[in-house]
This record gives C-alpha cells, sequence and structure tokens, in this order.
C-alpha cells in the first residue's frame, strides 16, 4: 500500500469513528460508567491500572531522590482505590469522605423494601390481627420512603 | 502557570473514562476495517494507550497542555490520544511488512503477499479490506437489530452529527442513542474478535 494510502485510511478511521460513535465529551458521567463497564475492564480496573503506573513513577523520582512534582502526588491521590490508605492527613480526610458518601449513598430509587414479620403461626392470626399487622406495614414503608426521600 | 497548577482542578477519574471509550472506538473502528494485525503487532491495548497519553501530559516533556490557549482538557488529550493511535498503527504496519518480507523471503512488495504472518484475520496486505466503509460494516454488525440500523443510517447519511440531533432525528431521548452507540461498539467488539477466531484457527479471542 503507498505511503499516501495508508495516511488516508488513517484520517477516516478517526473520522468515521467519530461520526459512528460521537464525541466523547457528550457522555454524562453516569453514562461513561455504564459505557466503560459494558465494552471492557470496569472502570475500578482501569482507574487502578493508572494509579499503579503513577505509583512506580512516584517510586522512580523518590528513589533517584528528584523531588516529586506535586500534580504526580495529587493525581496519584485522585486514583488511589478505597481500599488503600493514604498517608497524608489532606488525602487521609478527603479519602474519608469518599468513602463516607459512598456509604451514605442513597439506594437505588426502585428498591422495594421488603418487610418480613416474625410470627411463628401466621396462619392463626385473626381478621383483626391480620389487619393491624398490614397497617403497620404501611406506616413503616411510607416512613422509610420518607427518609430516602429526604 | 506552572506544569502543576494546570492540572489542579481536572477530575482525572472523568479524564481517564473518557479517553478510554475513545480508545476503545478507535481500536473497534481499525479491526473492523482490517487492521487488526497491525493494532497487535504495535503491541498496545485501548486502555493501555489511554494511560500513556495521561502519563505523557503529567510529564510535560512530549505533551505539553496549555490550557490558556483554549482546549479543554479533554478536547486536547482527545486529540493527543488520536495521534498516538495513528502513530500505533503506522507501527504496526512497519512491523508487519518487516515480518512479511523475513517470513517470504520475498525481497519487495509485501502488501501482495497473501501468506498470513503472526496475528492473523482480515488480510491486512489487502487494501481493498481497508477500503470497506466502516458504515457497511456497522450495517453488518447491526443485521436484526432495526434500531440500530436506524441509528447508523441517521449517523453517516442524515447529517445528524450530535446527540441530541441525532436523538431528535429517530424521536429518542439522547440516553438511548448512548444506549445505542454502547451496543454498536459491543456488536464491532464481538465481530473483530470472531473473525480473528476464524481466521487463526483459535478459541482464544
Amino acid at each position: 500500500m503507498k505511503r499516501e494510502d495508508l495516511e488516508k485510511h488513517l484520517k477516516e478511521i478517526v473520522s468515521e469513528s467519530e461520526t459512528l460513535f460521537g464525541n466523547v465529551a457528550e457522555l454524562t458521567s453516569e453514562e461513561l460508567l455504564e459505557v466503560l463497564a459494558e465494552t471492557g475492564a470496569s472502570p475500578a480496573e482501569i482507574r487502578d491500572a493508572l494509579y499503579r503506573q503513577l505509583d512506580k513513577v512516584v517510586i522512580e523520582f523518590r528513589m533517584s531522590g528528584k523531588p516529586v512534582p506535586p500534580r504526580y502526588l495529587e493525581a496519584r491521590e485522585q486514583l488511589r482505590p478505597l481500599s488503600e490508605v493514604p498517608q497524608n492527613v489532606e488525602a487521609a480526610q478527603r479519602h474519608a469522605r469518599g468513602w463516607i458518601s459512598e456509604l451514605l449513598k442513597a439506594p437505588p430509587t426502585n428498591a422495594v423494601g421488603e418487610l418480613a414479620p416474625e410470627f411463628h403461626k401466621k396462619a392463626a392470626l385473626t381478621e383483626e390481627d391480620q389487619r393491624i399487622l398490614d397497617e403497620a406495614i404501611e406506616r413503616l414503608r411510607s416512613r422509610m420512603q420518607g427518609n430516602r426521600n429526604e | 502557570m506552572s506544569a502543576d497548577d494546570r492540572f489542579k482542578d481536572a477530575d482525572l477519574n472523568d479524564v481517564l473514562g473518557r479517553l478510554t471509550v475513545r480508545a476503545r472506538q478507535l481500536f473497534a473502528t481499525a479491526r473492523a476495517k482490517g487492521y487488526a494485525n497491525a493494532l497487535a503487532r504495535a503491541g498496545v491495548d485501548p486502555d493501555g494507550l489511554a494511560r500513556s497519553v495521561i502519563v505523557a501530559v503529567l510529564e510535560d516533556k512530549t505533551v505539553k497542555y496549555r490550557p490558556s490557549r483554549g482546549a479543554n482538557l479533554i478536547t486536547f488529550l482527545s486529540h493527543v490520544l488520536e495521534n498516538d493511535f495513528v502513530d500505533l498503527i503506522r507501527k504496526g504496519t512497519r512491523l508487519e511488512q518487516r515480518l512479511v518480507t523475513l517470513d517470504s523471503t520475498a525481497t519487495s512488495h509485501t502488501e501482495e503477499s497473501p501468506e498470513p504472518t503472526v496475528v492473523t484475520d482480515l488480510p491486512d496486505g489487502n487494501a481493498g479490506a481497508r477500503r470497506i466503509e466502516l458504515r457497511a460494516i456497522a450495517m453488518h454488525a447491526a443485521k436484526g437489530h432495526p434500531e440500530l440500523e436506524d441509528y447508523v443510517t441517521a449517523a453517516f447519511d442524515c447529517g445528524a452529527v450530535t446527540r441530541r440531533d441525532q436523538a431528535e432525528l429517530l424521536g429518542v431521548s439522547p440516553a438511548e442513542i448512548t444506549n445505542r452507540r454502547k451496543q454498536l461498539l459491543k456488536l464491532l467488539n464481538r465481530d473483530a474478535g470472531q473473525a480473528a477466531r476464524k481466521v487463526g484457527g483459535s478459541d482464544e479471542a
């Protein structure tokens, strides 16, 4: 193949690819995570891989006795997996905040709370008992729903 | 502005994610158009290419990001990624030509050699394979999925470039457009994998 033909084909690959798949800047954060998870390694895996790569660079700087440029440290901290504890206070606080917000994240909106009454002889309940039980379940459900919406 | 200040507000998780998606799109397109051998020989995967772009911009030697010049970080790095990707195919193509020359003990005209070399799928030596339009490949991949066929037509034939334009044209939500793009990416990757297995006679992806 001639060099000019190859160059023309390479340009076509880049432009046709954008025509078919669009501009990545258009994706929302949620869509981005979804596309990543469904088309290859998960977002956590790709983040961890870059974290390890930057960690090596930081170690190389230190081994050679050179100061580590702050941008490397900042980038590494941003990518640090939640399972690893940061070494400086500021990063540790940021890490903890991320961890807590992950824990406090509201459950998916379509999650329905299932209540399971602990009765040994549920079959023996009278109609009145059943009505009281149903009302209690309803009250609990609406309270749970209220908490979720706050 | 110092090199350190330029990245202060950058969300690296987001940047890495977007570059990785773009790299996966480019690799899928190139494989579909017959450059799978060249990419395999270059020895870099899409996720690795995206990482290397971020490492290079942080290094601030070969890739220098200057926010004062107007481009945002994602746009700038997407261009860097596309250039690196093109270099990667050039490198893979050169390696392929060397291998074919060694394999066939031919002295010249490697592009005409019908002999498969190390990795085989579409015949990279055949220039015709590379001229296949992505539109046709995408249509083939979308066969049996009318909604995807509609999307390919909207993207290639109706001049709808942005997600919003395409959504309007097809009467669906922008999120549905993203969903269709994602499905096409998966289908193209699947077809490229199947083609490689068929020609290579191996079960490995």
